[in-house]
């Protein structure tokens, strides 16, 4: 009843060509995007327009591998999706953003520390670093060239300033 | 099929939103008479008239949303909860005849796919609320719908391993010499707590707890926009009932050798778990929410793997 | 063409150019499961009804009701979305979009040059893909296990790490 539409008057093309719009937007979101959740989409778009290509061609040559290997890139997709999802938890544990500019001050103790009582995240990664920086350096006490040098480690229970509600 | 799928289509729908509408009333009288009190019985036979007056209370409310709501979303989520239950019947076998898609051929896939986008509804609706209460409902909601989707289809494996096929006319007619609750027995055990879980019944409703979390996910709720979320969870129940008699107990064949009346059989078995879930709500208390989520992951999804493993196992030492 | 694919291409083209626009993560997301499901489609209208029935099943179901989750728990504030929001002006847009466009004309362009036969007629059943599964591709399968056991401990060390290791 229902399994007989199998797409006779489909062109193969016409289907390759989704697939490759999908991919297209799926990129343009890749560059365009800085969230980390964001990127993460975009790249499950493009993963699945990656397995509709799979299963396109294992309609056109009537053979299961097409669906095999769609199988294979969800298997793929759902490893990538929770080990990304951990990691963007543990971004917003750590240094309160999920901007991936953020990353650049990768190895420095938490750039942007949470103004008193408040979620606040910083208005941008980049100009915020280094006013909170030497915040942290004159409150720890290193006050000469705290701009400059890097900032010190904080103190066990310091720092970090990221409240678990 | 008798007729055109599209007239079926139609009755079935309505019949399930009458009998999802007449549940609650049921459900009410039910409770009443296990907690040895009446439960509504002033309006019409039985009170059965509840149904109507409760039906003109909540149509003529007003329809209100909160204000920090997420207007779009807010509206959204109750018609997913409809949408998913009552498409998914689209495959339940009433009888051999009277079905819309049970003879497809990934008929008990599309059961599993369409329920677990049930699941958007809770997450949507508590999120859409911008409260806390509804919030924290969404959150659990989300991650014991995951967890027990995983072992609710894992038990349906060994059915289908053993009927040969994802058709739930197949599946039935499979069930001709043997019901699958004796070789199931397991499978049945996981799917039954599975689907307690999956359509927030008691003791399971831990998304919406009301001595932890007021309403849970639909605490902002008011008017037909929560009639359509508790007319949905009917609507689950229902179908989960539907599920576990086609799928384990026969579906529209005759116990015992009596008389073969399809549509008949058919309503009673599902009746008959409907009661069930009704009398699990009234006998049973909520566990914690930790020990929800630990006993899904560390007792039944390794008990569903071994029923997957032993069904295989036993098919292939008899073939 | 083929009015169930037609339809499903179209809405999954769309949804999934709102996805990428939208700054608030949850309406993101919500346009992006319409676009999965509107390729289940397509991959239904393409005969491949177990495929169409995972992705249902396992992408829109399972993939992401976890991202879902995971935005509601970190749920950012208004401040985020109006960065994102910044973020979505045309400068900022066009250019990523005009070497997207590049790409994609290419790949129209390497695929329409040779003339292919139009789909198949006959919808691979799910039985056939099992058999492919347990038999050529056995290897495959032990190595998506071995995938999926790592993503399974990446994902629990990852994500019970205290605030501070180092």
């Amino acid at each position: 009843m229902i399994a007989e539409t199998a797409g006779i008057d489909i062109p193969t093309q016409a289907a390759l060509a989704l697939c490759a719009t999908l991919f297209a937007l799926g990129w343009v979101a890749l560059l365009l995007r800085r969230g980390l959740l964001f990127v993460l989409m975009a790249l499950e778009i493009m993963l699945n327009s990656a397995g509709l290509a799979f299963i396109v061609a294992g309609a056109r040559w009537q053979q299961a591998d097409g669906q095999v290997l769609y199988i294979l890139v969800l298997t793929l997709a759902a490893a990538e999706v929770a080990v990304g999802l951990a990691l963007a938890m543990q971004l917003a544990r750590h240094i309160r953003t999920l901007e991936l500019p953020a990353l650049n001050l990768l190895g420095r103790p938490n750039p942007f520390p949470s103004p008193a009582g408040g979620r606040g995240w910083p208005e941008r990664p980049g100009e915020g670093a280094p006013q909170a920086r030497a915040e942290r350096a004159a409150h720890s006490g290193a006050a000469s060239g705290a701009a400059l040098s890097p900032a010190p480690l904080p103190q066990a229970g310091e720092g970090i300033g990221f409240e678990r509600s | 099929m008798n007729g055109s799928p599209l007239l079926t289509a139609a009755l079935i729908l309505g019949g399930l939103v009458t009998v999802s509408a007449l549940l609650i009333w049921a459900e009410r009288r039910l409770l009443g008479l296990w907690q040895d009190r009446y439960g509504p019985n002033r309006a019409g036979l039985f009170g059965i008239g509840h149904v109507l007056a409760d039906m003109i209370k909540i149509f003529m409310k007003d329809d209100w949303i909160p204000p920090f709501a997420d207007r779009v979303v807010f509206t959204l989520a109750p018609a997913i909860v409809m949408a998913a239950g009552l498409l998914a019947f689209a495959v339940v076998p009433l009888s051999p005849q009277i079905h819309v898609a049970a003879d497809w051929n990934i008929a008990l896939l599309f059961f599993l796919a369409v329920s677990s986008l049930a699941v958007y509804s809770v997450l949507l609706g508590g999120w859409a609320s911008n409260s806390k209460y509804a919030l924290l409902g969404a959150l659990r909601a989300s991650a014991q719908t995951i967890a027990y989707e995983v072992f609710m289809g894992l038990a349906l494996m060994g059915i289908v391993a053993q009927a040969g096929t994802f058709s739930l006319t197949g599946i039935v007619e499979a069930q001709r010499d043997l019901w699958f609750i004796v070789p199931q027995l397991l499978g049945f055990m996981i799917f039954l707590v599975a689907a307690l879980a999956e359509t927030h019944r008691a003791p399971l409703d831990l998304p919406e707890a009301e001595h932890e979390l007021t309403a849970g996910f639909h605490t902002e709720y008011s008017g037909m926009k929560f009639g359509m979320f508790f007319v949905g969870e009917y609507a689950g129940v229902a179908l989960a009932s539907a599920m576990l008699t086609t799928l384990f107990f026969g579906g529209w064949l005759a116990p015992f050798g009596l008389p073969e009346a399809p549509l008949l059989w058919f309503a009673l078995k599902t009746a008959f778990f409907i009661v069930c879930f009704i009398w699990l709500r009234a006998a049973l208390p909520r566990p914690r929410y930790d020990q929800l989520m630990s006993f899904g992951w560390k007792v039944l999804l390794p008990l569903s793997l071994v029923n997957v493993a032993v069904t295989g196992a036993v098919i292939l030492w008899r073939s | 063409m083929d009015l169930l694919f037609s339809t499903c291409a179209a809405i999954a083209v769309l949804a999934t150019a709102l996805a990428i626009s939208r700054p608030d993560p949850v309406h993101a997301l919500l346009n992006l499961i319409v676009s999965l499901l509107a390729t289940a489609g397509v991959m239904f209208s393409l005969g491949a009804a177990l495929a169409a029935a995972l992705q249902v099943l396992v992408y829109a179901g399972a993939i992401m009701v976890l991202f879902v989750f995971v935005v509601m728990l970190l749920n950012a504030g208004p401040e985020a979305r109006e960065r994102e929001r910044r973020l979505l002006r045309p400068r900022y847009w066009l250019l990523p979009s005009a070497m997207c466009a590049v790409l994609l004309a290419q790949l129209l362009y390497g695929m329409a040059t040779p003339a292919v036969a139009p789909a198949a007629g006959i919808a691979v059943e799910a039985k056939a893909v099992g058999i492919r599964f347990y038999g050529p591709y056995l290897l495959a399968v032990e190595l998506g296990s071995f995938l999926l056991l790592a993503g399974l401990v990446a994902a629990w060390r990852i994500g019970r790490m205290p605030e501070r290791t180092a």
